[in-house]
This record gives structure tokens, sequence and C-alpha cells, in this order.
């Protein structure tokens, strides 16, 4: 057998079999990838290899602004920004019929927009609005599957990590890439609201309007204003070049700071717990990095993506068909892997192949996002999903029921954001970031 | 070995708490000197990626202290294995030969290779930055025996409660 062919082998069969074992991802992937680089190269030469590799996969100043922004989002949760958002939510749609439905659905959007974390939004708006919900009536199933079908909008809707792993495997820009999100971010939120909508259009006995006075939704809306403003210094910022990513994503947390400590909402002995909580998250995330970048080079090495990418051109040469059968198969995949790891795993097979049909980068980025944020939502690995269920002190199985029909509309909008390119295209083709 | 455990446990957590702090406070001087003083500091971005590498190692190490990297372990679940020790066993042996081989071994020819070279502006070298590679290797590899021995013993095994509730980012 050629080296190629058992590079290969060695690297599939391994992560597989890790998997199963329950071996932590970054574990069971870095593994096989060292195991196929011995086999090729040899023992001694493959463990320098794998170390270089994973050391340059991490040494990279675009990556950190991934710590950056879970470390702000760790603040918001702590820092009473959150709760401003949400009363700003409500203000805004406090009015439709099920207003506390529709303000959930409207929060997670909004702390998408200045975070992007989806379990923390979850964890952060489920647990205000959800016993709200309980005392007017909603059905519990009901309103954690809300809170859960909603939460993952803020992953598209920049900042996103997601999106900026999407960027360092697929060389596009970050600053493209977190515009073109928010459009399909905001169409999460919509099919989300268009559900909530259809369920609440028979329900009579829940509360339609909140009686709000004019000078005190004013008054809640200022109050959020310091929080929304974050958006304009982020993104604002890297658009007019102000800023790199990674320079605003510090800017961020140097903001969220200063509100959370004028919110009196932390104390500074409350910062090394809050510091470690990101580290945290940050090193599950740099480990899965570093070890995929070991992989690249099997997968260079062993000629997988041509391999997979010969064996789809020969079912069918129609790229239409072929783009339905990656993103079944991404779907396939979000139900059991994470977003982070499934990007960096599939991107680099799927990505040559799309791009000889002329789809751009860009488009592919959102479209796999959106794609593998479903797989948040769905057992049976959906942190989001988990996370959601455990705030509304419900079991994961009645929730998920109530889920489905969310999970119907957004399959649909998939569809479309996968087959209408300038829905991703058109914001940052208009904001001149194309083709740079 | 519980004792080293905890010493390890401590010593890690502040190291990247420091870390994150200066990271921050590095980044920010970055825009600050550009943007305000309009001295652009020469040194920050290769002194931010650096402390970077090693928030990033050691805050991997210290997660492996409590076992919270991410893994797949629907299967596990739902095909009832009743394995957990066996498995357990498995994981940290996998573990244990990532940090020795990879880690440590490769770390150390990476140190070997890179100790002359000088980086721009730091008073430092490169073999200093590549370090982070086999102390986290060493101290992953510790933590992997301690579960390993714990799991041997048929102590200290994960429940059923162990949900992934991670960060989905």
């Amino acid at each position: 057998m050629d080296a190629a062919l058992v590079a290969g082998i060695i690297l599939i069969v391994g992560i597989a079999a890790l998997l199963l074992c329950r071996v932590p991802i970054a574990i069971a992937v870095g593994f096989s990838a060292f195991a196929a680089v011995a086999a090729v190269i040899g023992l001694e030469k493959a463990s320098f290899v794998a170390a270089q590799r994973m050391f340059t996969g991490i040494n990279s100043f675009t990556l950190l602004a991934i710590p950056f922004f879970i470390l702000a989002g760790v603040l918001m949760n702590n820092g009473g920004i959150a709760a401003r958002l949400i009363d700003a939510a409500k203000v805004l749609v406090g009015r439709m019929p099920g207003s506390l439905a529709q303000t959930n659905v409207v929060a997670n959007a909004l702390f998408g927009s200045v975070s992007g974390a989806a379990v923390a939004s979850a964890a952060a708006v489920g647990g205000v609005i959800g016993p709200r919900q309980r005392e007017e009536g909603y059905n519990r199933n009901f309103s954690a599957a809300v809170n859960i079908a909603s939460a993952p909008s803020g992953m598209l809707i920049p900042p996103s990590n997601t999106l900026i792993v999407y960027s360092l495997v697929s060389s596009t820009s970050i600053a493209t890439l977190f515009v073109a999100g928010y459009i399909p971010g905001i169409l999460w939120a919509l099919a989300c609201m268009l559900i909530v909508w259809l369920y609440v259009r028979k329900r009579t006995d829940l509360k339609q309007h909140e009686k709000v006075t004019l000078p005190a939704a004013l008054l809640t809306l200022w109050r959020a204003v310091p929080s929304i403003l974050m958006i304009v210094i982020v993104i604002g910022g890297i658009l007019a070049g102000v800023f790199t990513p990674t320079e605003s994503a510090a800017i961020a947390v140097v903001y969220c700071l200063i509100l959370s400590f004028l919110y009196r909402a932390i104390k500074i002995s409350d910062l090394p717990r809050i510091l470690i909580d990101a580290t945290q998250t940050t090193a599950i995330v740099m480990l899965l990095v570093g070890v995929s970048t070991i992989m690249a080079w099997v997968m260079a090495f062993s000629g997988i993506p041509a391999a997979i990418s010969s064996g789809l051109l020969g079912l069918t040469d129609s790229p239409t068909i072929i783009l339905i059968l990656i993103m079944v198969i991404l779907l396939i995949v979000g139900t059991f892997m994470d977003p982070t790891p499934a990007i960096l795993i599939f991107v680099p097979i799927f990505l040559p192949i799309v791009s000889e049909f002329g789809v751009d980068p860009i488009h592919f980025g959102i479209m796999v996002t959106f794609n593998l944020c479903l797989g948040t939502i769905t057992p049976p690995v959906g942190n989001v999903l988990f996370v959601g269920a455990r705030v509304a002190g419900l079991r994961a199985e009645p929730v998920i029921k109530a889920l489905v029909p969310f999970f119907i509309a957004l399959m649909a909008m998939l569809f479309v954001v996968t087959f209408i390119p300038q829905l991703s295209m058109w914001l940052p083709e208009m904001l001149g970031l194309l083709g740079q | 070995m519980n004792a080293i455990k905890n010493v390890l446990d401590v010593a890690l957590k502040w190291l990247c708490i420091v870390l994150f702090a200066v990271l921050v406070l590095v980044v920010c001087w970055q825009v600050f000197s550009r943007q305000v003083i309009h001295e652009p500091a020469t040194w920050t971005t290769s002194m931010a990626q650096y402390l970077f590498v090693w928030l990033a190692l050691f805050g991997s190490a210290y997660v492996f202290s409590d076992r919270s990297h991410i893994a797949v372990d629907f299967l596990v679940r739902a095909l009832k294995i009743d394995g957990t020790r066996t498995l357990e066993v498995v994981v940290n042996v996998i573990v244990l030969l990532f940090a020795v081989f990879v880690l440590i071994w490769g770390g150390l020819r990476g140190v070997d290779l890179t100790w002359t070279q000088k980086i721009s502006g730091l008073p430092l070298n490169i073999g200093a930055i590549y370090l982070a590679l086999p102390i986290s290797g060493l101290v992953t590899a510790f933590y992997s025996v301690y579960h390993l021995v714990e799991a041997l013993a048929g102590r200290g095994l994960p429940t059923e409660d162990d949900d992934e509730i991670r960060e989905a980012i």
C-alpha cells in the first residue's frame, strides 16, 4: 500500500475509533494525525513536526480575537449588560402577541450582536425570561424551545468566534465574514419569531400587551444604549479600519469591564473567577485549532479532500446536488459535533470542491455556520439544547418535541441561505468588502 | 499525589489568570499607542502572540485537570456500554501518549532548534516560547497519570450528569 493511503486510513479510522472511546475530540484528532505522520516519516521526526505545527497553528494574532470575545461574553453575563439588553428587547417587541416569547428571541439576537456565544446567551436570557413566561402561563417546554431555538442566531450575527475559526481555515477576511453574517443571523431570528407568532395566534389566554408608558420605554432603551454601543465600537471600529478584529475584541473586553464596574455588577475580587472561566473555554478551542493543523498536514499528504471530491463528482456532476449532499453530511456531523471542530475538520475537505463550482468562500462560510448551528440545538450532542433545558429546569426529551416546528422553519431557512447567495453577499458587497 | 495535583491546579490557575490579564493590557496598549499617542509600539504584536501561546497551552493543561475537554460520549451512553472504567483507562493512556510524544518529546526538539532564534523587539528567543510545549506536556502527563491511577482504583469516574455544557462558540 502506498504511504498516502496508509496515512489517510490511520487518520480516519483513528479519529473514529478514539471518539467512540470518549477520548476528547482534540486528543482523538491530534493523536491520530500524529500516528499518521509517524507512519510516513518515522516517530522521531513526526513528534517534532506535530509539535511544531501545533505551535505555529496557535501562534497567530488573528486567533487572539477568540479569547477576548469569550472574555467579553463572560463579563456581559456577569455584568448587568445582559439584563439591560433583555429589557430593551422587551420594549421593542413587548406589544406583539406572545410578547415574552418574542422578547426572548430578540434578546438572544441582541446578545448575539454584542457577543458570540450561543450557550452563554441561552443561559443568560433563558434564566431571566423563562420564569416570567411560566408566571404568565406559557407552556414550559414551549418557552424553553423558544430560548434554545433562537440562541444560535448570535453565532451568525457578529462578532462570532465560529466565523473567526472559519476565516482561519478558509483564509477569508474576518471583517467580510462578520458583515455577511448579519442578514442570515437576523433571518434565523425571524424564522423563530414566525413560529412563535403561529403558536401564540390562537392562545388568547396569553398576555398580549405589556402596559408601558412612552417615557418608561424610552428610559429602558436609553439604559441599554451603552450596551448596544458596543456594536458601534467593535464592528464599526473594524470596518472603519481603526482596529484589527483582535484589537477590537480587546477593546470590547475593556469596555465591558468598565460598564460592569459602573453597573456595580462585579467586584475586583470576581475577576480571577471570570478570567479562569474564559481561559477554560479558550483553551478547549485552541487545543482543537492546534491539533487540526497537524491534521492539515496529513490531509494534504494523503489527498483525502481530492479523494472525497472525486467520489462526490463520480456520483453526479450537478453542483446543486453536490452542495445538497455536502449540506446533508454537515447536518449529520453537526448533530454529534460542535461547530468549531466540525469547521476545522470538514471545511478543508469541502471548500475546495465547492470553490470549483464558483461558490464564494464567504457564502460557504455562512451556510456552513448556519448548518452547524442547527446541530447545537439537536440531540444527541447539542450544547445549546442541553443548557437551555437545564436553565428551564426541564428534561431534554419534552423540549425536543417542542423544538420540532422551529427546527423545520430553520431547515427551510438554511435552504434559502444556501441557494440565495445574495443574502450573505449583498451587505459585504454594498460596503465594498469583497475582493479584498 | 492529591497534594501535588492541588498545588499544580492552583499554580496553573493563577498563571493563566495573570497571562490573560497581561494579554488584554498588551493589546490595549497596542491600540492606545497607535491611536492616541501616535507612536505605535513595535513589540506588542509578537508579545501578545507569545503570551497567547502560553495561555492556550497552559490553559489546555489546566482543563485536563478536571477532564473538561469536549468529547463525544453519546454513543457510549446510547449503547449503555458497561465499561466506564475501561474507557477511562483508554482515554488517559491516549492523552498520556500524546503528551509524551508530541508535547514533551517534540516540544523539546522545538526548544532545542529555536533556542538561538532571537525575537526582534523583545529580549527573548523563540526557544523560550517553545518551552510552553514540554512544560504543559509534563503537567498534562501528570494529570493523565493521576486520572489513570484513580480509574484503576475505581475512583472519580465520570458520572451520568457530566453533560457537555461547554461553551459552543
